[in-house]
């Protein structure tokens, strides 16, 4: 219990940075007009303050399918000390997984953290390498890897790129609210073709499947304003992607928001803030921490609208009993005109209090 | 020898005392033989444990050879009994951790006496009342006659001027209650010791020069038996 | 029918003898309590520490497997990664442990760094509710405190703690107080690894690594595989014995203690013994006349046996009572230690041991029924018609028992002292001691009759009087003389060690301090004298020449305390201030030369001549031994070679300590000012002159040895209790008696006065027993236990006017309590007793 607490106040720290007061020339600041390389930004960022890698998908086996969860942070909790021990906390890597299955009816997930250094825990640069003990995720010759040992589940999965990068923002300079600083350098992979095995509790099998992978680094994101955000990220099953989010002020209105859609044959079209918006369709109480999540919710983009249901209502990752944050991340299923068209993942985070220290 | 004039003693304190006996008049000459007899309760071992300076009287006097009892404090009541007077004991009263030779010796140790004289008189004691052969027993292993008979020695050893004796036959058989008595008596005669026996025993009462009755209170002089 | 009439019995016996005998009745039970407090007040405090020592070894590594140290100065931080990418290790913790010299102010703090995020995989617990200021402590300077280290230097959150390194200070802000939860008892302070690298100049330095190994990994083969695969001088042991490891230091300490208690609960189980044995003698009549009755005698043991388990129950809940309370106070005014300082830092709360807590209870009701069961035996066995009559005790008195046990447990203590210790513990030398304790007691009775025997015959009355009664019953005299003896031997024997022990630290100090000033950066790891300080030292204008010192700890064997290192400055024809007790014989082949103490003599049976393999600096290097000296500070054993040679090995140029030989003419205080002026430090070094040093050593013994002094008195008490008891059960038998010698003359004054001298000659009859007995027991302590314990050697000698005055004011209390004790029987009823037949 106590081990979560500590662990989901670090998460919290790193969703939410601007809570540390920082000085501008601590960290590099993200500026519009940097142009994403790839694949050399697809390794570690060490200037700026967060860094993640972030993948969700459906995985197809025997049984029923399942929805996964990897995320990799890196985070520097404070400016350089310039202490020359081997041991100094320059960097820290957090890492974090789940599994949703619907029989199970709530999600498996496993957390580790641990400060980067002596080949134990590392965010390498200039190639997608993240390790922290024996949570691997890494980049082979056609192919990313991912390796997630966990005591309830444990993932070992292969990426195959199936589609270009899709950059986020202005090619890439994602804001996140009406201060240009507060922004993110944000590439994201879909339609990822997935292979590999997955165990669950003791069942091992093989599964195959599409995911998305985030890439966001920032030294700045969430405005004093924001308590959280809202996001989904969709391979639809004609070969399109949409990712949407909205950061939500204190009391529950809209405080900024972007979306982005792409074609199966490529044609990109972002949507600014004034663009977006959601409605609640239905809301779910969680029973353990009593937030009030918006399981079902349709998102208006300029003249079409999307309707996103999580694939089942629980899928919190449970804190309750911490004083950081609680998450709503889990499978949902993107439709349109009560047609299914996808499916990918919904994030939901801050509502149990301002994510926080 | 011993003179006692109007000698009272009340029992208890306060609303519950109860006169055991008032204005008794007692006097033994040196040599005298005197039985002292009345029932239980009538204050006789009192009136013994009075003249032996162990008690003391409400009011009257006591006077042995020419010294008044009542006016010494314990050390030299103490004092006055372990030159003056001797004991002989119903229980016969040995120390039981000492020999029969040191039972009968400890007069003699209590007043000083130096070592030779006082081996020689314990022997001589001894050769008296026939327990010459067991100077190094222990009291436990002497038969009733014996014990008091080395009680009698002991009450002797140290030529007191009064023998005090209470009961002295209570405990033995009549063989042995008359070989005491005649011990006793002899022992009386030779020294020129007064003696004051107290007892029930008519038998005991009737070897006395004189009886006297102790009884609701008053001292009489009574008929031999 | 039977357990009615057993009841009634009882009712009848019992409980009459009990209330005609209220004062004896009250002395029986307070001995047993006073026996059964004394063992629970020590045994509680000895187990608080060990409990204490433990839960705070435990609430810092929590549930890891496998415990990797080293050596004090730490090892290298390389071994890291390479434990924790082992498949069978789950978790890697890295652990900096420093010994942390507070500036300004007097005393050390552990400061323990370690990486939060293993840490608290380990121990989720730690930090509690400060586990929020997590991130800021992953900044440079700043720490932790737990709760009782706040208390204990009275600071607080936001305050800052400055600490010394080298001769410097560094100034560390407190971001938290630990909350004063069930795992941190004790006051240290936490770091973040790499802050406390940083902070105490140990870059690359680790002290430990706490490792969790895979449910899966098999402990004791993944333990060995790991222990074989580390460098030099470091050992891996499971986490269970690391705490045990740690306590092995004190152990011999902590038995030693034990046994003390342990003879104090004898020493009152004796008494009670005496006293009910007394008691069941003085109501032999009784029981005669119940045989006569047709009373079995197998109902009489069981009665008294069962009053003697009554008694004893009584007493030893009250005595348990009394000593958890003393436990309390104990601890916390002197500490878990009782102020040894074996658990300097460790803040300790009286915890309850149920299993000793019930042994010690058995023992004490046990010891009780015993003293029922024999004498009632005995009187068993009596025909009644001989026990019915008057003065039959006296026959029980008088005999005595056979001398033939005695003797043999005597012989047979001195064939104990020849054999070895038994696991580091010299179980056969309290053996010894116990055989020879209770040979003498057995022989006691023969032992007054020899003695009184010899005495003269007084002509005062009292005396002859008294002398005759102790002559008479040797039987009584010696029952009545047990706890005395007990005690009484005890404490001399306790005095002579200690005497021996201090007078022999004396001259040892003497020889090991021959310098003119002594300069220290402090006992802790943090504080060193560091070569530009032993530059300017040299400089100095008054200081002739200088010799270093660099100190530290060794792990030469797991489940073995760690083995102190000293290099020092020497030369090796003349090595200076070492008290060898062997010849000293350098190596011919010109290898390094080591000399060892006792104490590594005997644990590592090592000699002259012979070679060592050292794990200095992370390698290995061979020393030959060269001599053995004797070493009063280090129990686990200490080696000792030329500094040249370490630095050679280490590259490690600091020192703990300088040994300064000052110009002739140069004043020490005048120079130690010049020292510190040309070092420009104050507090930061201690400039000590031998004189004040010596000083300084023996307060500690003495502090060290204070709490056996109360145990000394205490047990005295009880021995005095023994004669008090003793006197008091006889003056009710013997009221008749002095009712006679009243008749017969005797005053009052001189009845007491013969009471008096009887409990004088008793306690002088004790006294001069246990000189005899206490001495052949201190030979003990000295030869056999204190060697088999501390693996020191000491030369006996013997406190000779403590040991008079005790003696004589034992004779005075003795005569002293018996005259008390008479004092209700000699009433005026004593008249009246003349005329009972029983």
């Amino acid at each position: 219990m106590n081990r979560r607490t500590w662990l989901q106040s670090l998460l919290g720290t790193v969703l939410a940075p601007v809570s540390l007061p920082t000085h501008a020339t601590d960290f590099e600041p993200v500026v519009p007009g940097r142009a994403i390389e790839l694949p050399q930004d697809e390794g570690s960022h060490p200037r700026f303050r967060t860094e993640w890698w972030y993948i969700t998908g459906w995985l197809e086996r025997d049984a029923s399918p399942i929805g996964f969860q990897i995320t990799f942070f890196r985070t520097r909790p404070h400016p350089d000390s310039g202490n020359p021990s081997r041991f100094n906390p320059r960097d820290l890597i957090i890492a974090h997984a789940a599994v949703s299955e619907r029989e199970h009816g709530r999600l498996r997930h496993a957390q580790k953290v641990a400060r980067a250094g002596f080949g134990l825990a590392y965010a390498e640069e200039k190639r997608m390498n993240v390790r922290l003990d024996d949570w691997h995720l890494t980049t082979g010759d056609s192919f990313y890897a991912a390796r997630i040992p966990g005591d309830d589940f444990a993932l070992d999965l292969r990426f195959r790129r199936t589609q270009p990068p899709l950059l986020q923002g202005e090619n890439g300079y994602s804001r996140k609210g009406p201060r240009p600083s507060s922004a993110s350098y944000y590439y994201s992979l879909p339609h990822l073709a997935v292979a590999g095995t997955a165990r669950i509790g003791k069942q091992e099998s093989p599964v195959r499947g599409e995911a998305w992978l985030d890439h966001e680094w920032s030294s700045e994101i969430m405005e004093p304003e924001a308590v959280g955000w809202d996001w989904i990220g969709i391979n639809l099953d004609d070969g399109a992607a949409l990712m949407a989010f909205r950061m939500r002020a204190k009391d529950g209105s809209q405080h900024w928001a972007a979306a982005t859609y792409r074609t199966a044959s490529g044609e990109r079209r972002t949507f600014g803030e004034k663009e977006v918006s959601w409605t609640v369709k239905r809301r779910w109480r969680s029973p353990r921490t009593g937030a009030d999540y918006p399981v079902a919710v349709r998102i208006h983009m300029g003249s079409t609208s999307f309707d996103v249901d999580a694939w089942f209502d629980d899928q919190e990752a449970d804190t309750r009993l911490t004083t950081g944050a609680v998450y709503w991340e889990g499978a949902a299923i993107l439709s349109r005109d009560g047609r299914r068209v996808g499916r990918g993942y919904l994030e939901m985070t801050g509502y149990v209090g301002r994510l926080r220290m | 020898m011993l003179i006692v004039r109007k000698l009272s003693k009340s029992l208890g304190s306060g609303q519950s005392t109860r006169a055991l006996f008032a204005d008794v008049d007692l006097d033994i000459a040196a040599g005298e033989f005197v039985a002292l007899i009345g029932e239980s309760g009538s204050g006789k071992s009192t009136l013994l444990n009075l003249i032996a300076g162990l008690d003391t009287p409400d009011s009257g006097t006591i006077e042995i050879a020419g010294t008044q009892l009542t006016q010494l404090d314990d050390g030299q009541r103490s004092a006055f009994r372990r030159t003056h007077l001797g004991f002989i004991f119903q229980a016969f009263h040995l120390l039981p951790y000492l020999s029969v030779a040191d039972n009968v010796a400890l007069p003699l140790v209590l007043i000083g006496c130096a070592r030779s004289e006082r081996e020689q008189r314990v022997a001589q004691a001894l050769r008296d009342v026939d327990l010459h052969g067991m100077p190094d027993a222990k009291p436990h292993q002497l038969s009733g006659g014996e014990m008091q008979r080395a009680a009698i020695a002991r009450a002797l050893i140290h030529r007191p001027r009064l023998i005090l004796a209470d009961e002295p036959t209570g405990n033995l058989d009549a063989d042995n209650a008359n070989l005491a008595l005649d011990l006793l008596r002899q022992c009386v005669a030779r020294e020129d010791t007064a003696c004051l026996l107290v007892t029930h025993s008519t038998a005991a009462a009737r070897r006395a020069d004189r009886v006297c009755a102790l009884g609701s209170g008053q001292l009489r002089a009574a008929q031999r038996p | 029918m039977m357990t009615s009439t057993f009841l009634a019995l009882a009712r009848m016996l019992v409980h009459g003898s009990w209330r005609q005998n209220r004062a004896r009745l009250a002395l029986s039970i307070s001995a047993i309590a006073l026996g059964v407090a004394l063992g629970t007040t020590v045994h509680l405090v000895n187990y608080s520490a060990v409990a204490e020592f433990d839960s705070a070894v435990r609430s810092l590594s929590g549930d890891a497997h496998v415990q990797v140290s080293g050596p004090r100065s730490g090892f290298d931080e390389a071994l890291y990664p390479e434990l924790a990418n082992r498949v069978e290790v789950a978790v890697a913790s890295p652990v900096l442990e420093i010994e942390a010299k507070l500036a300004q102010r007097q005393g050390n703090l552990k400061v323990v760094g370690m990486d939060p995020f293993r840490a608290l995989a380990l121990q989720p617990a730690l930090l509690g509710e400060a586990g929020e200021q997590l991130l800021e402590l992953l900044r440079p300077n700043t720490i932790m405190l737990s709760h009782a280290a706040a208390q204990k230097l009275a600071l607080a959150k936001g305050d800052v703690l400055r600490v010394q390194v080298g001769l410097n200070v560094r100034a560390l802000e407190i971001i938290a107080i630990l909350p004063a939860g069930e795992t941190l008892r004790q006051p240290l302070a936490l770091m973040d690894i790499a802050a406390a690298q940083w902070t105490f100049d140990q870059l690359g330095r680790l002290s430990r690594l706490d490792l969790r190994l895979r449910p899966e990994a098999p402990v004791a083969a993944t333990l060995e595989s790991i222990h074989c695969a580390l460098p030099a001088g470091l050992i891996a042991v499971e986490a269970e014995q690391a705490s045990a490891q740690g306590l092995a230091m004190s152990r011999a300490y902590r038995v030693n203690l034990n046994m003390l208690a342990l003879v104090s609960l004898f020493t009152g189980a004796v008494l009670v013994f005496s006293t009910q044995t007394l008691s069941a003698l003085r109501r032999r009549t009784h029981f005669s006349l119940l045989r006569a009755l047709g009373v079995s005698s197998r109902m009489l043991v069981a009665l008294l046996t069962g009053e003697g388990i009554l008694l004893g129950a009584i007493g030893t809940s009250l005595g348990l009572g009394l000593g958890i309370f003393s436990a309390h106070l104990a601890i916390g005014y002197a500490g878990s230690d009782l102020g040894a300082g074996f658990f300097a830092g460790v803040v300790a709360r009286a915890s309850i041991d149920p299993v000793g807590l019930a042994i010690i209870a058995c023992c004490g009701i046990a010891a009780s029924a015993l003293g029922g069961f024999v004498p009632a035996l005995e009187a068993g066995r009596a025909a009644p018609a001989a026990g019915l009559r008057a003065g039959d005790e006296q026959r029980a008195l008088e005999t005595l028992p056979s001398l033939k046990p005695g003797l043999v447990l005597l012989l047979a203590g001195g064939v104990l002292t020849l054999l070895p210790a038994v696991d580091g513990l010299p179980m056969f030398g309290y053996a010894a001691i116990a055989a020879v304790l209770v040979g003498a007691l057995m022989l006691m009775p023969a032992y007054v009759r020899a003695a009184l025997a010899w005495l003269p015959r007084f002509q005062f009355a009292s005396a002859w009087l008294g002398l005759q009664q102790l002559r008479g019953s040797p039987g009584y005299a010696g029952i009545s003389l047990a706890a005395i003896l007990v005690s009484f031997s005890l404490v001399v024997s306790m005095l002579i060690m200690i005497q021996s022990f201090r007078l022999s630290l004396d001259d040892w100090l003497a020889q090991v301090l021959p310098a003119d000033l002594y300069a220290r950066a402090g006992s802790s790891t943090s504080a060193w004298i560091d070569h530009k300080a032993q530059a300017a030292l040299a400089s100095a204008a008054s200081v002739a020449r200088v010799g270093y010192s660099r100190f530290d700890k060794l792990q030469l064997e797991p489940g073995r305390p760690a083995v102190t290192l000293i290099a020092r400055d020497l030369i090796p024809d003349q090595p200076d201030a070492l008290p060898l007790v062997s010849p000293q014989r350098l190596p011919a082949d010109g290898a390094t030369p080591a000399w060892i103490s006792e104490a590594m003599h005997a644990l590592y049976r090592l000699d002259v001549g012979d070679r060592l393999v050292l794990p200095v600096g992370g390698s290995r290097i061979e020393v030959t031994v060269a001599g053995i000296w004797r070493d009063y500070v280090r129990q686990g054993g200490t080696v000792l070679i030329p500094r040249d040679v370490y630095i050679r090995l280490t590259g490690d140029t600091r020192a703990n300590e300088a040994w300064i030989w000052l110009r002739p003419g140069a004043a020490p205080d005048a120079a130690s000012n010049e020292i510190r002026t040309a070092l420009d430090v104050g507090a930061e070094i201690e400039i000590r002159q031998p004189g004040t040093l010596r000083e300084l050593s023996l307060q500690a013994f003495d502090r060290t040895f204070a709490v056996t002094y109360a145990l000394q008195v205490a047990a005295l008490i009880i021995g005095l209790f023994g004669i008090s008891v003793g006197t008091s059960a006889q003056a009710f038998a013997r009221r008749r008696e002095f009712g006679v010698l009243h008749h017969l003359g005797m005053s009052m004054r001189e009845l007491r006065n013969t009471v008096a001298l009887e409990g004088g000659v008793l306690g002088a009859l004790g006294a001069f027993a246990g000189l005899a007995v206490g001495s052949i027991m201190s030979l003990v302590l000295v030869h056999v236990i204190n060697r088999q314990s501390f693996h020191w050697s000491m030369e006996l000698h013997v406190p000779w006017l403590p040991l008079t005055t005790l003696s004589l004011l034992l004779v005075f209390c003795a005569a002293l309590t018996a005259a008390l004790s008479i004092r209700s029987a000699l009433g005026d009823d004593i008249i009246r007793a003349v005329k009972e037949d029983w």
